[in-house]
């Protein structure tokens, strides 16, 4: 006993001893060779119907999740607009075969989490309870029923979330920058009204589940501790006799940017920040020829901390927590956003550094070091998304969605790595728009009159967060409450958020996250 | 080296319920000499590796002159080393493929990176820099000072109801240093000087103030050796760290208050004195939460939310290394009556003070719990964090494995027992959170 004591103190000493010799702690350690990253395959079969199924194995932990897409276009309601909100509310509370109380019980006995909205429905829980919750889920989609309670009461929440959402001004901000962009005839920007919502019927509630949810234009996927089998007998089982049916198609005109900047202002009375926006329409869609080069871009221009947005306006100038952007892909019309919330007395200035980076990373090529750096986070970022089987999934349905070679994402760190600083700066002639921008803030309107030099028309427009223009001198005083359709408001994460004080350094990049 | 291996390969030892299935997750731990803790579990299924360093250190072991001080800190640490120039920490971890951040709760601070696995070595390297020498010059200071002011606007100030934990804790708590929030006063902030940032560094940043958790693809030997070879040198703390023993006497008596506030809806928040994350009485008040508001069926959500009695409600425990709270809410529908949400959440709570809840309340509740469970474990982050949190509360990470059991074997009887124990009216505070619209028509 006493032997092995000294012998470890010994031990101790050399080793403390050898450090002191060998390591020299200025040396940045160099990587070990790279593991490779295996791309599993997702299994793919479709019913007669016309519902295409994505299976994915991974039995590392006991649960598994069933996740519908509906792939529709949106439909503008004009007079009746919120027919998705409240479909997307109502839909999960009852079938023909269970009422709200039944299925929620159902639900919780095993512990599983479900929803049925307008786009998408997922049902996911432990494998063990597999059969259940698919059994529950295919009722859910398949036999719902809408009520005329459920209706009231989706009705009294969605008008009470509007009276929320007019104390918060990041979501008040998010509102309006997308009427701003789209505009009002656009589904994008489509707002509705207490008065709207009130229009609403039950009848309009079923005919859009009649009109839009079908087999046909839908994918499934199904992921977790599975076997293709299981999952085949599943999806034979409950979803082999759901008809198919001719679904309707929308198309609009695009919105466009402005053609020179304008700077709008959105009063928010004793606002402790700025928020600021600078944002415009663009068309860029999921996987086109630019995907790549563009999406490095916007990481070099602000996709985290060590972008140059966050760089200049927090560590620089520390007028702000964080500032990011965002190029955002779309089947229909995709945006460009950078933001930030910021002291109010900056709230100019750091308008004026957001407009500096924009314009710098058009004007002058980024170094090779900067391309480097952004190319090694983007590789990171693809081997961490690997981690959730469901992102062997996305790639599947991608491949599928948008016809693409069936190696695209196999080969996506090859592509990546080929880019050069070239490509870099051609993206960012052709994404980046300074000059053409909505330049968007929420706050209090004390600090308004500094933002003239930024709009071109030298004017600063106000409106308010549903998007009408309002006379500055009058404090709003609207009673009529809108809403923007397609937004959905969760109260509770604000709560989630504060439970613990966490210092997030930068926001979380989920690019390659399903 | 190894002090003591405490435990290899934990199997099949666990208490389940009947029918759980189980998750395992293999961790090895040891204590360096300079008293770092180390934990690894090796789990090589994608080429990802997490390290993470937790601190014991956080905003209740603050003078109450100097709030917001760890979390201040943990800013600073962002800033660099000996051997890391200033503003180069984020960027080296980036532009080598990782992600980092770091928070700090009450009770610790938490400093992680996402690595691609073969970048194991820098990660642990940018770690260990922070630990022996880090550099804060007085720039960075001024720097992150307004940074954290800005943060704290735009999670507090700017925040509906953002200021409600503030608002709710120095009503709660008279003498224990849970009375003010993890992000502190601007103005202490605005005060910090130099010297107290050496000091606090000096105290707290110190191997055996700290469990280092590997998480992910590598190989033990390797990050043995890795580990041993950054972190072997760093010199235990010299001073002794003194904590905070003080024991909160109870609330003696129902607190009431109003905070008028930029908000639309009016708000009831309701504090109840609870206690210390990892008891036996916070599983079980932890199962009454489930009951009351987890899931569609929940009890809030069906004799509250569903009769239109609020337009949300929730509750929750802090998970606090001292006693702390449990925390019930309520916000009121446009046009609603905010007593009208009081009365029901009243209502509900002496429906579970004086009745047993049912066996299948208490199924669904267990149920939810084990399926919360399970997800936790979807990546290597959350593992190392759990892992990391168990070590630095327990001083047994083994607990990841067992955490089903915590709740499986909660009695009804229990769940009565806890409510009559902690939800009582002279033991809460309770917080009208009114529009500023109100307080001038008062």
């Amino acid at each position: 006993m006493k032997k092995n004591i000294i012998i470890l103190i010994t031990l101790a000493v050399c080793i403390t001893f050898s450090n002191a010799q060998t390591l020299d702690r200025s040396i940045q350690p160099k990587p070990a060779p790279a593991n490779e990253i295996k791309i599993k395959d997702a299994q793919i079969f479709t019913l007669d119907n016309g519902l295409k199924v994505f299976v994915v194995e991974d039995h590392k932990l006991p649960q598994v999740y069933f996740s519908f897409q509906f792939d529709v276009d949106k439909k503008i309601y004009g007079e009746k607009a919120g027919v998705t909100d409240v479909f997307s509310s109502i839909a999960g509370t009852a079938t023909t075969s269970k009422t709200k109380s039944e299925l929620n019980k159902a639900f919780d006995l095993i512990g599983a989490d479900f929803n049925f909205d307008n786009e998408s429905g997922y049902v996911s829980g432990l494998s063990k309870y597999r059969s259940k919750m698919v059994e529950l889920f295919a009722d859910v989609l398949l036999n719902p029923v809408f009520t005329e309670e459920e209706l009231d009461l989706t009705k009294t929440q969605i008008i009470s979330s509007l009276a929320y959402i007019k104390s918060d001004a990041s979501q008040m901000m998010q509102i309006v920058s997308q009427i701003l962009m789209n505009g009002k005839n656009h589904p994008n920007g489509e707002m509705f009204t207490a008065e709207k919502v009130k229009r609403i019927t039950i009848a309009d509630v079923e005919e859009y589940y009649k009109t839009f949810i079908a087999p046909n234009k839908t994918r499934l996927v199904i992921v977790g501790d599975i076997t293709l089998a299981d999952a085949k007998n599943e999806v034979e089982k409950y979803f082999k006799n759901w008809e198919k049916r001719e679904v309707p198609e929308y198309k609009y005109e695009q919105p466009v940017a402005p053609q020179k900047n304008r700077v709008a202002f959105v009063h928010k009375e004793g606002a402790a920040q700025s928020e600021i926006n600078i944002c415009y329409p663009i068309d860029y869609k999921f996987y086109n020829n630019d995907y790549f080069k563009a999406s490095l871009m916007t990481h070099i221009l602000g996709g985290g901390a060590s972008g140059r947005l966050f760089q200049n306006l927090r560590e620089t100038h520390s007028y702000t927590y964080g500032c990011y952007n965002n190029l955002v892909a779309n089947d229909v019309i995709g945006y460009y956003s950078a933001s930030a919330s910021v002291r109010n007395d900056v709230t100019d200035s750091a308008i004026d550094q957001i407009l500096f980076e924009l314009q710098r990373i058009i004007d002058t090529a980024v170094s090779e070091k900067d391309l480097a750096s952004a190319k090694a986070f983007a590789m990171g970022s693809f081997g961490r998304s690997l981690q959730q089987p469901g992102t062997v999934a996305r790639f599947a349905v991608a491949i599928e969605k948008y016809n693409l070679p069936a190696d695209y994402f196999k080969n996506y760190l090859k592509q990546l790595d080929a880019l050069t600083v070239a490509d870099i700066k051609e993206a960012a002639e052709k994404y980046i728009h300074p000059q053409n921008a909505w330049i968007i803030v929420v706050g209090d309107k004390k600090y308004a009159d500094k933002l003239k030099p930024y709009a071109t028309n030298g004017k600063i427009e106000f409106y308010d967060m549903y998007g009408n223009p309002t006379d500055e001198t009058i404090d709003e005083s609207d009673c009529t409450i809108y809403y923007l359709a397609g937004i959905v408001v969760v109260l509770l994460i604000i709560f989630i958020l504060m439970k613990r004080s966490a210092a997030k350094r930068k926001k979380e990049l989920d690019k390659h996250r399903s | 080296m190894l002090k003591k291996i405490l435990n290899v390969c934990i199997a099949a030892c666990m208490v389940f319920a009947a029918n759980a299935q189980k998750i395992n997750i293999p961790i090895v731990e040891y204590d360096l000499n300079n008293g770092l803790h180390v934990i690894l579990h090796q789990d090589n299924s994608t080429p990802n590796v997490v390290v993470s360093l937790m601190y014991h250190v956080g905003s209740k072991d603050e003078n109450p002159d100097k709030t917001g001080f760890a979390h201040l800190f943990e800013h600073l640490l962002f800033e660099g080393s000996e051997n890391i120039g200033r503003g180069e920490y984020m960027k080296i971890v980036q532009s080598n493929g990782g992600e980092l951040n770091a928070n700090t709760s009450n009770d610790r601070t938490y400093y992680y990176e996402l690595m691609p696995s073969n970048q194991l070595e820098l990660a642990l390297w940018m770690e260990s820099e922070r630990m022996l020498h880090a550099k804060i010059d007085s720039i960075g200071i001024a720097t992150q000072k307004n940074v954290v002011i800005e943060e704290r606007k735009q999670r507090m100030d700017n925040q509906p109801y953002g200021s409600f934990l503030e608002e709710v804790v120095k009503r709660a708590f008279k003498e224990h240093n849970y009375r003010w929030p993890t992000i502190g006063d601007p103005e202490h902030i605005r005060n910090a000087s130099d010297k107290d940032v050496l000091d606090f560094y000096k105290l707290y940043y110190v191997p055996d103030n700290a469990v280092l958790v590997i998480v992910g693809d590598f190989q033990q030997d390797n990050a043995k050796k890795l580990v041993i070879k950054y972190f072997g040198d760093i010199p235990r703390g010299k001073q002794q760290i003194k904590r905070s023993t003080i024991v909160e006497k109870p609330l003696g008596g129902e607190i009431r208050d109003t905070v008028y506030d930029n908000v639309t809806l009016p708000a009831i928040f309701m504090a109840y004195r609870s206690p210390a994350y990892g008891t036996k009485d916070f599983y079980a008040l932890e199962i009454l939460n489930a009951i009351l508001s987890r899931g569609n069926s929940s009890r809030f959500k069906d004799n509250i939310d569903d009769k239109k009695k609020a337009a949300q409600t929730y509750s929750m425990s802090l998970d606090l290394e001292n006693p702390g709270l449990n925390i019930l809410f309520g916000i009121a529908n446009i046009g609603g009556n905010i007593k009208e949400t009081e009365d029901a959440l009243n209502h509900e709570i002496d429906s579970v003070v004086n009745y047993y809840v049912s066996d299948e309340e208490l199924q669904k509740a267990i149920a939810t719990k084990e399926m919360e469970i399970v997800s936790a474990k979807s990546s290597i982050s959350n593992i190392a964090h759990t892992l990391a949190e168990y070590h630095t509360y327990f001083k047994n990470a083994k607990m990841i494995n067992n955490e089903l059991s915590n709740f499986s074997n909660i009695t009804r009887e229990e769940v009565k027992r806890v409510a009559e124990k902690y939800l009582k009216p002279e033991n809460r505070v309770v917080l009208y959170y009114l529009p500023k619209s109100m307080e001038k028509s008062k």
